[in-house]
């Protein structure tokens, strides 16, 4: 890491002191023609940190991000980026530290990935030695001088975050970056995500459907479905919610469900499934069956999925 | 400034200039063959309005070409932005679109005004070509050029909403050739009729018209087509602008 750059996070580091959150929503809201696509959310990234922002499609995740970019204007509600309202006055100063790769990648498909660059350059206004460090993290060296027409999805990709990082910025909106990535292009992605805070000291939040991608790059966590948040915190929340469950398979599947009712079981076809239980519940539980006869099968403990935890937050049937 | 170096830097490998000289280079050879065999025999004649009769058929192709030539490159500096999907790369960037709007014009417009400086300059030239003695009426000259460039900037605008604000630019250029179309038509059709589209006020610019008994006279130039652009020009540019301000992405 050269000596600016060095000199440049330490400032930063310096700065977290100061401020926690690096986006703060309260009760944001967009209504298109009188219908919420955003109802009410509250958004809190910390600095530093990887926050996910998980939604099934047509959640509301882009509209969101494009509302902390100031690409569409909120219906309601209010929003700070680095301790500053998000307003007319703030825009462009805010902006100056904010990134982002909204949706698709953007790029001049008739220029060459140097000309591209050169054009961001001009237009942030930054030394050269901000696009050349930002084509080193992407690891785009080898291609700048080809057209980006002729670039794979995945080169497009890391062009776009390039781009995004020309500025060096403080934050980085990156809005569903895999989408269209082969594994290969999966895994380089995630990886260089994952180097952006610690090596850089910039804040990612990171748009996603998929909740096994969130899963490996983000520490934080935010959940919306239909226009509204239904989960925000660390993934170690959002993990606590796995706790396991119970399942007993006896000989009457149905009594014993009805003699173990105070512990909620759910009636399946594979026998009681009850909610998490201490061992001594289990002892008892267990006891109750054996004094009234019941004879008891199968005993296991089924750890639940996080696509079950998502599911049963959203309440939807979602391709994740 | 560094939004108009930006609009050029992209303008790169568009072949626009290309394009630009092939249609001005259409019209003034489209122009200058039947000048040259009416001017032949009256170049020597002082009282023939030989200048004005150049600027005359030069005018009345502009009205076929440069419409379709306005068309052609307002499409190309925006139809980029729609297929690079850069909108959304550029507004984050705090390049607001409205500014953007402001950038293309001024590049569309530079651009243009190039050729209507070579165009100016053909004029005189191949009025000096043929021969012609008389001094150039500085008046009409003038006219035709601070005119021409007005309704230039007319036109940009309008095909620039277009472009703009529709992704297909099918549409933008249907506009512009339509509008080519409806120029040249225009030279046919009654002044008032004339008057209603903005293509046909280069017509209203020829300082020289065809008399009942297929003679060319004089005429003078009405200053207020020049006017009326000029209005409809800031108009258009206004009313762009705002919009351009308040579309969300």
């Amino acid at each position: 890491m050269s000596g600016w750059f060095a000199k440049m996070i330490s400032e930063r580091e310096e700065k977290q002191m100061q401020t926690n959150y690096m986006i703060q929503t309260h009760q944001l809201s967009k209504a298109y023609k009188g219908s919420y696509v955003v109802n009410q959310i509250d958004l809190a990234v910390k600095e530093y940190e990887i926050y996910g922002f998980l939604g099934p499609n047509g959640a509301g995740k882009s509209t969101t991000m494009k509302m902390l970019l100031g690409l569409v204007q909120p219906t309601g509600g209010s929003l700070s980026i680095m301790g500053m309202p998000f307003n007319h006055q703030n825009r462009i100063p805010i902006l100056r530290n904010v990134g982002a790769l909204i949706e698709s990648p953007s790029y001049y498909g008739h220029l060459t990935g140097k000309e591209n660059m050169q054009i961001v350059r001009t237009l942030l206004n930054v030394p050269q030695k901000n696009i050349d460090e930002a084509i080193r993290i992407v690891r785009m060296e080898k291609q700048m001088q080809k057209k980006v027409r002729q670039y794979s999805l995945g080169m497009k990709q890391r062009l776009g975050i390039a781009m995004a990082l020309a500025g060096m910025p403080r934050l980085l909106i990156l809005d569903e970056p895999i989408n269209g990535l082969d594994p290969a292009g999966i895994e380089e992605i995630r990886e260089l995500i994952c180097r952006l805070p610690g090596e850089y000291g910039m804040t990612v939040m990171i748009s996603s459907h998929l909740l096994s991608e969130i899963e490996q790059t983000a520490a934080a966590i935010g959940i919306i479905n239909q226009g509204e948040m239904i989960f925000q915190g660390s993934m170690q929340d959002l993990n606590s919610r796995r706790s396991p469950q119970l399942q007993i398979q006896t000989q009457n599947n149905r009594l014993a469900a009805e003699l173990l009712w105070q512990y909620q079981p759910e009636l399946t076809e594979n026998g009681c499934l009850f909610p998490y239980m201490h061992n001594s519940q289990i002892g008892q539980a267990i006891g109750t069956l054996y004094e009234n006869g019941i004879e008891v099968y199968r005993i296991q403990e089924k750890q639940r999925s996080l696509e079950e935890v998502f599911l049963e937050l959203t309440g939807r049937e979602v391709a994740l | 400034m560094k939004n108009l170096r930006v609009e050029f830097a992209k303008m790169k490998r568009k072949r626009i200039g290309m394009i630009g000289f092939f249609l001005l280079g259409l019209e003034l050879a489209w122009s200058t063959l039947p000048v040259r065999n009416l001017l032949a025999e009256v170049v020597d004649n002082a009282d023939y309005p030989a200048w004005e009769s150049v600027v005359m058929f030069i005018l009345t192709l502009k009205a076929l070409i440069f419409p379709i030539l306005i068309a052609v490159i307002v499409s190309r500096l925006n139809d980029m932005e729609h297929k690079g999907n850069t909108w959304k790369l550029l507004q984050s960037m705090g390049q607001g679109k409205e500014r953007i709007w402001h950038a293309k014009f001024m590049a569309a417009f530079l651009l243009i005004s190039i050729f209507q400086v070579l165009e100016a300059i053909y004029v005189l030239g191949f009025g000096n070509y043929l021969g012609i003695r008389t001094e150039v009426p500085v008046a009409m000259f003038f006219k035709y050029f601070v005119g021409a460039t007005v309704i230039n900037m007319a036109l940009i605008l309008v095909q620039q909403w277009l472009s703009m604000r529709f992704e297909n630019q099918v549409i933008a250029m249907s506009v512009g050739m339509l509008g080519g179309f409806s120029g040249i038509i225009s030279a046919f059709l009654p002044a008032f009729v004339r008057n209603l589209l903005i293509w046909g006020y280069y017509i209203n610019l020829t300082p020289a018209a065809f008399d009942a008994t297929g003679v060319i006279q004089r005429r003078e130039i009405g200053i207020w087509s020049i006017v009326i652009a000029l209005i409809a020009a800031a108009l258009i540019y206004a009313v762009g602008y705002k919009q351009m301000k308040e579309t969300e992405i």
